[in-house]
């Protein structure tokens, strides 16, 4: 891994790979790596959350592991398995094998204690389904482990990471302890759905994302869609902020900015004063209400 | 530094801020492993540290520039007497000072401005002398003759002020600890000087302690004194109505806090019901597909009736506040429903459900509090409006559906039509009613309380922000 000597070079590092962060975000991040201490990103849907968590991957040179969190996520998905149907697959095709073993036995009780003595068969690595958290602590080299949305999990899988995130280690009653070679760079984010718990948000650092100020906005987009001129680009924002203050359902996030943009470069659009403008706003407005708004509002009549 | 980000601290806690001892600590780490002296790093590294939550983001730029910024830090007068400590620490014996003057302190690096200071608090430890005080309390305010005139004033003298009081809050960081160790190392190699060391180190750590304190305590009193009891106690006490006229701002932003409050809790509640019971039935019919074995757990969806809710809200004049911040509450809980509808009137009804069963929380806190009901205010007339709201959505009420009535009940002495609300009772669950007056000003005036009350299952006043989120904690 390399690890950024300040939250300037890691400002610089992520704008080479066309991650726009401000001052705030760099500190913040910054800190995390160097204090090893969880980030936890808060802030409105498409400001950049789970890139930034991918960049920082980028940045140190680090695997990028992903929990995706839902509703009902627990320990099985998150961390580690066995997996079932596999074991009473070998067993099947095994079965004379466990015959075998079995055969000299009298009672029930002698055939199982026969076959406990070749449990560890079962219980082995082999049979064990590595979830992400599992990984991330098996990456000998750290990894940046991303946790993505868990205002999404259940309070109880909240308190179940709590414990992961104090000692990075687990035990498989099976196997033993699995520690943590190198602890590895943790990032959750959170939609601010629901309150997180106290006890989780006081173990991690904490960055709050907002929408992005208009000239930030522009660099992401110069970043991005570095192939839109800069006449169009400029056309393209003071667009953007006109359908923003419009009354819409959903007022378009960067990703949809971004992809407009790049529409508009898709179509060879060099101005948007034009009849083909009203096309290319589905990329922009995901609902149908918001569209039509929008067309009848800014756009010429075809 | 420690004791600075307590203080620091303290100041958040005054103002409802909930910080923990651990995140101090994160905080003083923190700040150790960037330059502090770069005023923007350092605020945004408080912030991530010790704040957890976007809505204390204000509160934190308003303390920390109380805390850190130097307009109205009252200037020093450098010459004004000082007290001459009354406690001057015992003489030890000479071994105990020889051995003291020829341990370093002064870290490597450290530059002019560290190494006056350093040099100041070594002579007010070892003398007791009251100038060195008042010449670490002038390095801390920046009102040191020796600060150049032009640095003394613009913008730069914030981030000026505060490097020095951070570097004087690390220095005597670094003394206390080399005293300790000091006292510690002296104490092994001699154990008969150890009482003489510890008594010798005790006094010197209360020199230290008024070093500190001197460090941190104007602003913190400059701090904590915004922050009364005004803004501390009883929000949950102030009116809505009044809220809403005199501070919107505040008011949604009280509401966003209840808001979230009910929406966090109830989603607890709701997980708690999730998962059933093991439904053997069906995880044997699953088990089928892998030879009989048992690998898919199914359990039984626990059912749930949850019932419709139907709110009318009386959105004309003075009940709009009210009306609107129960709407914003409401909302937080609408998993609690399986339909909710919801009509404003004044004269006329109008279904307004839409828009609120779309909108995510946030918004349509926005939304209720900014955008007006209905487009043209108008004199309510509870009879016309109950009429209507009969003959088009009567049929809504059915034995599952709660209706809630929001309202002053002030008709301008038009027919009040109560029998209407009487069979509303008898078709619909119950009938709540919220009444943003209090109860000595119903039935004066225009109020109509009394001719609607006996049908209701339940009629209660509703003025304050805290009756308000208790009625809507408890609704089901
Ligand atoms: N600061 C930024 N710099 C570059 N691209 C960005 C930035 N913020 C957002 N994006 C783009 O916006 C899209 C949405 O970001 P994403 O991380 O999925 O949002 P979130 O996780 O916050 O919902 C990504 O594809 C990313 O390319
Ligand atoms: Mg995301």
């Amino acid at each position: 891994m390399t690890q950024p000597d300040s939250p300037d070079t890691l400002q610089r590092q992520l704008a080479e790979q066309r991650y726009i962060a401000d001052d705030t975000v760099a500190t913040v991040a910054f800190l995390a790596i160097a204090m090893r201490r969880p980030l936890l990103i808060e802030g409105p849907a498409g400001v950049g959350k789970t890139e930034l968590a991918r960049q920082l991957a980028a940045a140190c040179e680090l695997p990028l592991i992903r929990l995706q969190c839902y509703e009902g996520l627990d320990e099985s998905k998150a961390l580690y398995e066995w997996a079932y149907a596999r074991q009473l697959l070998y067993i099947q095709l095994l079965k004379e094998k466990v015959d075998a073993l079995t055969d000299g036995a009298t009672g029930l009780r002698e055939a199982i204690e026969a076959l406990a003595r070749h449990e560890d068969a079962f219980f082995s690595e082999r049979f064990l389904l590595h979830r992400p958290l599992l990984q991330a602590l098996q990456t000998p080299e750290g990894a940046v482990l991303l946790i993505d949305e868990v205002d999404k999990s259940d309070p109880e899988f909240e308190a179940f990471l709590l414990e992961f995130l104090a000692d990075f280690a687990v035990t498989i009653p099976e196997l033993g302890t699995v520690r943590a070679a190198t602890p590895p760079v943790v990032v959750l984010t959170s939609n601010d759905q629901r309150d997180l718990s106290d006890a989780l948000k006081r173990r991690c650092l904490y960055l709050y994302i907002d929408y992005p100020a208009p000239e930030l906005e522009e660099s992401i987009i110069a970043a991005r869609v570095p192939e839109a001129g800069e006449s169009l680009r400029r056309e393209a924002m003071a667009f953007i902020r006109e359908v923003r203050a419009l009354d819409l359902r959903k007022p378009p996030g960067i990703s949809e900015s971004i992809d407009w943009v790049r529409s508009l470069g898709a179509l060879k659009l060099e101005t948007l004063a034009g009849p083909r403008l009203r096309y290319t706003l589905s990329a922009l407005l995901k609902h149908h209400g918001d569209l039509r708004r929008a067309i009848d509002a800014l756009t010429p009549a075809p | 530094m420690k004791r600075l980000m307590a203080d620091f601290a303290a100041t958040l806690r005054s103002a409802e801020v909930p910080v923990s001892t651990a995140e101090v600590l994160d905080a003083a780490r923190a700040v150790e492993t960037l330059d502090p002296l770069q005023r923007d790093l350092f605020r945004i590294t408080l912030r991530a540290t010790l704040i957890k939550s976007q809505r204390h983001h204000a509160v934190f730029e308003r303390c920390f520039a109380l805390f850190f910024d130097p307009e109205g830090a009252p200037a020093v007068a450098i010459d004004a007497p000082a007290q001459a400590p009354d406690d001057a620490p015992p003489s030890p014996p000479e071994e105990l000072e020889r051995r003291w003057r020829q341990q370093e302190v002064l870290s490597e690096g450290a530059d002019a401005a560290e190494e006056q200071l350093q040099e100041a608090l070594r002579e007010m430890l070892d003398r007791g002398d009251p100038r060195a005080l008042e010449l670490i309390r002038g390095l801390a305010t920046g009102a040191l003759r020796d600060v150049p005139q032009e640095a003394r004033e613009g913008a730069f003298t914030g981030l000026l002020l505060l490097g020095r009081r951070l570097q004087a809050a690390r220095a005597v960081g670094r003394l206390r600890e080399a005293l300790r160790r000091f006292a510690e190392a002296t104490a092994a190699e001699r154990p008969a000087l150890e009482e003489d060391a510890q008594r010798w180190l005790a006094a010197r750590e209360r020199r230290l302690d008024e070093a500190e304190a001197l460090l941190v305590d104007d602003v913190r009193a400059r701090a904590t004194r915004t922050f009364t009891a005004a803004e501390r106690q009883g929000l949950r006490g102030r009116n809505i109505v009044e809220l809403y006229l005199r501070d919107r701002e505040l008011l949604v932003e009280v509401m966003q806090r209840f808001v979230r409050k009910l929406a966090t809790v109830h989603s607890r509640r709701l997980r708690r019901r999730r998962r059933g019971q093991l439904d053997i039935k069906r995880t044997l019919r699953a088990s089928l597909r892998t030879g009989g074995a048992p690998v898919r757990l199914e359990h039984r969806r626990p059912k749930r009736r949850k019932g419709d809710l139907v709110i009318l809200c009386d959105v004309s004049g003075s009940v709009r506040a009210m009306a609107q911040a129960t709407l914003a509450m409401i909302h937080a809980l609408a998993g609690l429903w399986d339909h909710i509808r919801v009509f404003a009137f004044t004269d006329d009804v109008e279904e307004i459900s839409e828009r609120f069963a779309h909108h995510d929380p946030e918004e349509v806190l926005r939304w209720v509090m900014e955008a007006p009901l209905f487009s043209a205010p108008r004199p309510s007339n509870y009879g016309r409006a109950f009429r209507r709201f009969e003959q088009r959505y009567g049929r809504l009420l059915g034995s599952r559906t709660t209706l809630m009535v929001l309202g002053d009940a002030r008709n301008n002495g038009h027919l009040t039509e109560h029998h209407l609300v009487e069979g509303w009772q008898r078709r619909a669950r119950r009938v709540l009613w919220l009444n943003p007056e209090p109860a000595t000003a119903w039935d004066t005036g225009d109020s109509e309380a009394s001719a609607y009350r006996p049908f209701c299952t339940e009629f209660r006043a509703c003025t304050t922000l805290g009756q308000l989120e208790e009625f809507v904690a408890q609704l089901r």
